[in-house]
């Protein structure tokens, strides 16, 4: 055996026996094997996923995330769906690059030329378009977001909306076997949804008093859509970011509110005037009123004293008529006389200019 | 031949018989036959198997809620007479190697999306109608031979869904398409409620939805495509541009007679207000004023009656004394000049005693 024909002498020396070449090889191929096997019957889910397990292309199980153990050789095969992410799809806008100052997609963007190429094929290519280079990227993005947000309204109007819908995955074996395109279906079926409610309700729901109403119809109208599809799909929420009537109209619309705030103003103006004025009037009306009790008052005491006065008097005058009457008379005169200045006295009767005396007042003795 | 190899390196007796070589080496063709005779159906397929390009089994995997054996049935029964074999389910499935083949199909919903197509409506409004459905292979032996590719699907789609949608929208008016039901409809501000009138629907939405889906499915069965009993949708509809300049200009010329509405109704109340004002100030100063006046002539005839009263006991002495008083009152002042007759009571004793003239004047 020794010196076996297909001994191979090496430049080194070393002989090599065919026979090992091959027990070489064979122990590799069983160590790949083993290497491999021990590769593909691990693997791992994230946190944030679920593992759908098929054993030769059947669905077999849902695992928990962790470290798992499978049947080697893609006899299974573990797909990770990450079933605790919220995704969001956008419609009537995109953003281009969400964060602090985010960068949006709109058509006034497009219009205005603040875009990307890039975000413009993206947006294409998303929708199922192709894109070539004689494609006119501008005005068929700008197409494509139109026929997004124009909506009909119920009363026949136009109105401009642009929403979002969350969603998770809720059920992946669904969400991997029964949809293809689970993402372009959810954005179908939430534009068919969104356009039967708007078009159900007037354009001032739509832009205003309707958008709660709305947003929780859609949310229910689209998950009874995509169960009816078994595409394993939750709607976490749907907002209706911005709803206006379009463009053109929109300074018509506004012409309203001002109108509105006008009439408000205007009326607020006229309560302050009426409020300035009509309580002070109200005060002065009290004090009028309040001036003729006084006078009442007044006039009545008066009365009353006077009287009781006159009647004191009397009752004491009857007792004595005759000389009360002297004496008041007397004393009257009293107070009387010394306040006229000049006083003549005339003799009755007698001759003319028969003047008795006058009264000197000039004297400062008199005056006094 | 003999083999050496040997863990411990130990000479080893020459097996008798097949080699181990031979045996690997049989071994590796077996496992090529065998690979090369299993085929896997995945959860999201459905296959065709053919022998020399005629079909000899259907594997067909509906998705979960259709009644699997139901199907299977029914395509047992349509194949039975050509001696085809249907089976239900994904999973590890043998064949004969080379001389059969396996064409795999999609069993997931999939998805269509028309081109937007202008269609006059009824009441000759020109309108865009986007629509979109959801569809899958029923049948993959029937799809296989009538159409074979999604590619060709889709085509046959485009065609029978755009049909089915024009026959349905151009046989209503606008408002069917677009109105779900009569709920009436809400207005942010009264003066609007006339603008949201609109003529009733009769059947809306919804109906009409149906009837092309439910048209499109007919249409489709002899394709081996099947659509979602809920599966066309009307993802779009708008106005073509010539309408939607016009509705505009509708809805501008809406607004602004509400607005001017506003306005003038402002300045209204303005006025309204002011009147208001004026009214109240005059009402209030007057009825204060009346009031006034019957608090002070209720006092007056009180008072009246007061002195009457009193004055009635001896209106000799009233007079007397009233006569005093206003004596007292009126006489004095610088301008006054008093002329007194020798008859006046006064004077009495001045006739008789003339020595005592400044008396008086004390």
């Amino acid at each position: 055996m020794a010196r076996n024909f297909h001994v191979r002498r090496t430049y080194t020396g070393r002989t090599i026996d065919p026979s090992s070449i091959w027990k070489i090889f064979r122990w590799a191929v069983i160590g790949l094997l083993v290497v491999y096997a021990v590769i593909t019957s691990i693997y791992t889910i994230e946190t944030n996923a679920a593992g759908v397990v098929k054993r030769f292309g059947k669905y077999n199980r849902i695992t928990e995330p962790g470290i798992h153990l499978k049947l080697p050789f893609n006899i299974e095969r573990a797909i990770e769906v990450p079933v605790k992410n919220v995704q969001k799809e956008e419609f009537g806008f995109r953003t281009v690059k969400a964060g602090v100052d985010s960068q949006y997609l709109g058509v006034d963007e497009i219009q205005s030329g603040r875009y990307s190429r890039e975000s413009l094929v993206n947006l294409i290519r998303e929708s199922g378009e192709s894109v070539s280079g004689s494609t006119n990227l501008q005005t068929v993005a700008k197409n494509l977001i139109q026929r997004e947000y124009i909506m009909l309204t119920g009363d026949l109007n136009i109105v401009d909306v642009e929403w979002i819908v969350q969603y998770k995955i809720k059920n992946p074996r669904q969400y991997l076997f029964n949809i293809r395109d689970a993402r372009q279906t959810i954005r179908d079926c939430s534009q068919a949804v969104m356009r039967q409610l708007v078009g159900n309700g007037s354009v001032d729901e739509a832009i205003t008093i309707g958008r709660m109403e709305y947003e929780i119809d859609a949310k229910d109208l689209l998950q009874t859509l995509l169960d009816n599809y078994e595409t394993g799909i939750h709607i976490v929420t749907v907002k209706m970011q911005s709803s206006n009537p379009p463009m053109r109209v929109r300074p018509a619309f506004n012409e309203v509110n001002k109108a509105l705030q006008q009439k408000e103003q205007r009326i607020n103006e006229a309560l302050k005037q009426y409020n300035e004025v009509v309580p002070k009037t109200r005060g002065e009306a009290k004090r009028l009123i309040e001036t003729a009790r006084g006078y009442a008052a007044e006039r009545v005491n008066q009365a009353q004293g006077d009287t009781n006065k006159f009647l004191q008097v009397l009752t004491e005058y009857e007792k004595a008529p005759t000389i009360t009457r002297q004496r008041l008379y007397l004393e009257t005169m009293g107070t009387v006389l010394p306040k006229v200045p000049e006083k003549w006295i005339i003799e009755q009767g007698g001759a003319e200019g028969g003047i008795l005396m006058k009264l000197d007042l000039d004297n400062p003795q008199g005056s006094k | 031949m003999n083999t050496q190899e040997n863990k411990s390196g130990i000479p080893v007796k020459p097996k008798k018989g097949p080699s181990r070589l031979m045996i690997e080496v049989v071994v590796v063709i077996a496992i090529i036959i065998l690979i090369a005779s299993v085929y896997i159906v995945d959860q999201s397929e459905q296959a065709v198997v053919t022998q020399f390009g005629k079909p000899v089994k259907v594997i067909i995997n509906p998705i979960e809620g259709v009644n699997a054996e139901a199907v299977q049935e029914r395509l047992k029964k349509k194949y039975n007479d050509e001696g085809i074999a249907v089976s239900i389910g994904a999973g590890l499935r043998l064949r004969i190697p080379i001389i059969q083949q396996v064409k795999k199909f999609e069993r997931r919903l999939l998805r269509w999306n028309g081109y937007p197509e202008q269609i006059p409506t009824k009441d000759k409004k020109y309108i865009w109608v986007d629509s979109t459905a959801r569809w899958y292979i029923e049948d993959p032996l029937q799809f296989l031979r009538s159409v074979g590719t999604q590619e060709q699907a889709l085509a046959r789609l485009d065609d029978i869904i755009d049909s089915s949608t024009r026959n349905s929208i151009t046989k209503r008016d606008l408002i069917e398409v677009v109105r779900t039901d009569n709920r009436p409809m809400r207005v942010a501000e009264e003066e609007l409620q006339e603008t949201a009138k609109v003529s009733n629907v009769d059947e809306g939405r919804p109906v009409i939805v149906k009837e092309i889906t439910d048209a499109s499915r007919k249409s489709c069965e002899e394709y081996g495509i099947g659509i979602h009993e809920s599966g066309v949708l009307i993802k779009g509809l708008i106005y073509v541009d010539t309408v939607k300049e016009k509705v505009e200009d509708r809805m501008i010329e809406e607004r602004l007679r509400i607005a001017k509405k506003y306005t003038s109704e402002g300045e209204g109340e303005y006025e309204r207000i002011m009147g208001d004002k004026e009214r109240d100030i005059r009402t209030i100063l007057s009825e204060a004023y009346k009031t006034a006046r019957e608090i002070e002539g209720t006092a007056d005839a009180q008072a009246t009656q007061i002195y009457a009263e009193a004055y009635e006991k001896d209106p000799e002495f009233y007079r007397f004394l009233k006569t005093l008083e206003l004596y007292e009152e009126s006489i004095g002042g610088n301008q006054t000049r008093l002329i007194l007759g020798t008859d006046n009571p006064l004077f009495e004793l001045i006739k008789g005693n003339v020595s005592m003239p400044d008396k008086a004047s004390e």
